[in-house]
């Protein structure tokens, strides 16, 4: 259990990391803000609802929903630092927002049963160890009728260039990422009837574009960069060209899932 | 019969090609002629009611005609807001004959100014304010024929007056909006402290009105002195780690040999990252002109050539492929101290972005992706200062750019210089418009091409419909009000 927790925890720590922010940008998740209020549109969320961001990052996300859905987000994080961060980002804001940060465990989260009228999950449910566990919890915390929204990382089996099944890969979601039909399953397994799904891998393709052009930037510096970007520039761009393909092919992709908790 | 002299004579232009237009008294739509007179671009037409109308609208006729195979293709957008019923320019918009989508879109949040200047397209004055609830479902509607939407920028009148300007560029950041600037003449950021913390909190990129360095020129175009106001504003920007582009309005006889000062000025300057040039265009206020001598985009380009010492030759500046490309030029510059390299001067630009007449991209093994990124630079929609456009800068040119290992801002050094002659009564071609990437959002949900707004009649329309609502708006507010005591 403990050693569970503590590699929940690096990862949590790992993802808040500078390294990061540098390759997803704040939202920590492929198409940023964008993505994130697609998810939003397609769950249908309405001014008023109670809503849970599990596993919110630095909480960009959880800002942004609740003013322009003007709902009222809690963001739930494990990592130490990215929900002290959240808050103090939040406050700091000139406009106000109505949210707070709660640190914790996504698959124990600490609220009542009933207490949200939709829960997302944003590029997280590939970080959980037990995601059938996670999904039950957000199950237990949805009011009858209430929307479970997830977007994550899909990876057909065996699609995943072996150089990427470590820390780069974890960073990018993508080493215990499911298929795009493991998501399917894994909602109507916990009690979901599945809504709505949607195939953003453009995202992604911008994402890695993104990444290289940010990669050359480093390399033609030639500074101190982050171990693991460094890792990353002897592999790449050939890597890079070899995950685009995959993409391209529908391998590897990024997807949101719309749920519904029966009435 | 005694036989006359029967020498046939040629006529003094070429005629280049028929267009549509506008008449310039009755705006009805009419065809235009567009003509090459002594190395010059005129556009001559004819209005049944109004008789004959000329005016120029490139002073370098190779250029002009050069500058064709820069067209790109056009990207279609998620969703059209009208129908065709009346043909361009009357169905806007978009409506589906549209052949762009929109790069750069505009909110007008209020038709009120701080200044009050004899020269202004948006005729700025009593009007309108809009809501932020209408502004967040404009935006709303952005991202739905957008999908991925590039540049928002919130104008006006003078947008910084707008009690709710902070929360509409939130508003915009919320929505995943990649690029959001406000377009300012710049008075309230260099006076009112507390209005500047809050836009450096929220850092939009700041399209600042910036006509030259001469006193002269502000009493002429703005109808007042302003150039210590601008220099003390943009030190507060600069204070506040903020990024301005410098908008220039040019016009003949009064700051055309200011350009030159004004692109030296910007590269000085810590919070310039580029500067925009826009000829004076002839609608709402404008002071009296000459329609066959008005400013032209190569006259700027020439301007700048002649005005900076060397700096720059006419080739560091490229057509702009995603818009008709006589609508704008660009060039990227790498600013190291006091070393400025044009960006065309390190890649063969023509080999990537020339549509036409060269389909085969160079053998380069990145030539693809150095497409993108000048396609990304050569876009309506480069903001400059920022992180995407440094990147394509990179991107497009990292092998031949030898980077000195100090630099720790990329975006820091790159410097853009943009051209853009939008269109008047005088000018107005059809197909420029209908290839235009630069919205104007409307209430209604629309997305009117801007030169279309302001020639055709659209912006009168909106403004008269927009500040009947707001009447009717207080009108209510006023009456509920009044009830209050009576029902207390």
């Amino acid at each position: 259990m403990l050693d569970t927790y503590s590699a929940k925890i690096c990862c949590a720590d790992l993802y808040s990391s500078e390294l990061a922010r540098l390759i997803l940008g704040d939202s920590l998740h492929p198409g940023g803000l964008r993505a994130t209020n697609r998810l939003g549109r397609a769950m249908g969320l309405q001014p008023g609802w109670r809503v849970l961001d599990m596993a919110c990052g630095m909480g960009t996300s959880a800002t942004a929903l609740s003013r322009v859905f003007h709902c009222q987000v809690t963001g739930l994080e494990l990592g130490a630092e990215a929900a002290a961060t959240s808050r103090q980002r939040a406050l700091d804001q000139p406009i106000p927002s109505d949210v707070a940060f709660v640190r914790g465990d996504a698959e124990m989260p600490p609220f009542r049963p009933g207490a949200f009228e939709a829960v997302i999950i944003e590029c997280a449910t590939s970080l959980f160890a037990d995601k059938a566990s996670a999904i039950a919890e957000v199950h237990r915390l949805l009011r009858p009728g209430g929307v479970i929204g997830l977007s994550d990382v899909f990876v057909e089996p065996g699609s995943l260039p072996p150089e990427l099944d470590g820390t780069v890969g974890m960073m990018l979601c993508l080493t215990d990422a499911l298929s795009a039909g493991g998501y399917h399953r894994l909602l109507e397994s916990g009690g979901f009837d599945v809504m709505e799904r949607a195939d953003l891998s453009e995202e992604v393709l911008s994402l890695l574009s993104d990444l290289r052009g940010k990669l050359t930037i480093w390399s033609s510096l030639n500074q101190a960069m982050p171990a693991a970007a460094e890792d990353m520039l002897h592999t790449a761009p050939d890597l890079l060209e070899r995950v685009r393909d995959s993409v391209s092919n529908g391998k590897i992709g990024y997807c949101l899932y719309v749920g519904r908790k029966p009435a | 019969m005694t036989a006359t002299n029967q020498t046939k004579q040629d006529a003094d232009f070429i005629f280049h090609e028929l267009t549509r237009s506008i008449c310039p008294e009755c705006k009805t739509v009419i065809d235009a002629q567009i003509i090459i007179r002594d190395n010059k671009v005129y556009m001559r037409k004819r209005c049944p009611e109004h008789g004959w109308f000329e005016g120029i609208i490139s002073s370098d006729a190779e250029m002009y005609v050069g500058s064709v195979r820069f067209n790109k293709p056009g990207t279609i957008p998620l969703d059209f807001s009208t129908e065709v019923k009346d043909g361009c320019p009357l169905d806007c918009g978009l409506c589906p004959e549209h052949k762009q989508h929109i790069c750069l879109a505009l909110i007008e949040v209020n038709t009120a100014c701080n200044l009050d200047c004899p020269v202004c397209f948006a005729d700025a004055g009593i009007g309108y304010n809009l809501t932020l609830e209408q502004v967040e479902s404009m935006l709303d509607r952005f991202v739905e024929i957008e999908g991925d939407p590039e540049v928002i920028q919130f104008s006006g009148g003078e947008p910084t007056i707008h009690p709710q300007l902070p929360e509409m560029i939130q508003a915009a950041k919320d929505r995943g909006i990649r690029q959001v600037m406000i377009n300012t003449n710049g008075v309230r950021l260099a006076h009112d402290d507390n209005f500047l913390a809050r836009m450096a909190a929220l850092d939009p990129v700041v399209y600042f009105q910036f006509d030259g360095l001469r006193e002269e020129t502000y009493l002429t175009i703005r109808g007042e002195s302003l150039l210590d106001t601008k220099i003390l504003a943009l030190d507060r920007l600069a204070e506040k780690g903020m990024t301005a582009v410098l908008v220039a309005a040019i016009e003949r006889d009064v700051n055309t040999d200011e350009v030159g000062s004004i692109v030296e000025f910007g590269l000085r300057h810590p919070a310039v990252r580029g500067v925009v040039f826009q000829p004076v265009t002839h609608v709402g206020r404008h002071i009296d002109f000459d329609p066959m001598t008005r400013v032209t985009i190569p006259d700027i380009i020439h301007g700048i050539v002649d005005q900076t010492d060397d700096r720059f030759v006419l080739d560091d500046f490229v057509p702009v492929p995603c818009c008709f490309p006589t609508c704008q030029v660009n060039s990227y510059l790498f600013v190291d101290g006091d070393t400025v390299t044009p960006l065309p001067r390190l890649l063969d630009i023509d080999q990537y972005l020339d549509y036409i007449t060269n389909r085969a991209l160079p053998k380069a093994p990145d030539a693809a992706a150095i497409q993108t990124a000048l396609e990304g630079l050569w876009s309506a929609s480069a903001v400059a200062g920022t992180e995407q456009t440094a990147g394509q800068f990179e991107c497009a040119c990292g092998p031949g750019l030898d980077l000195p290992n100090e630099i720790n801002h990329l975006k820091d050094h790159i410097f853009q210089i943009a051209i853009k002659d939008f269109l008047d009564a005088w000018t107005f071609n059809v197909k420029q418009v209908m290839k235009c990437c630069v919205g104007i959002l409307t209430p209604d949900g629309r997305a009117i091409p801007f030169c279309a707004y302001n020639s055709v009649g659209y912006r009168e329309e909106i403004r008269d419909q927009l500040t009947q609502q707001q009447g009717r708006r207080q009108t209510r507010a006023l009456s509920v009000e009044g009830q209050e005591p009576a029902g207390g």
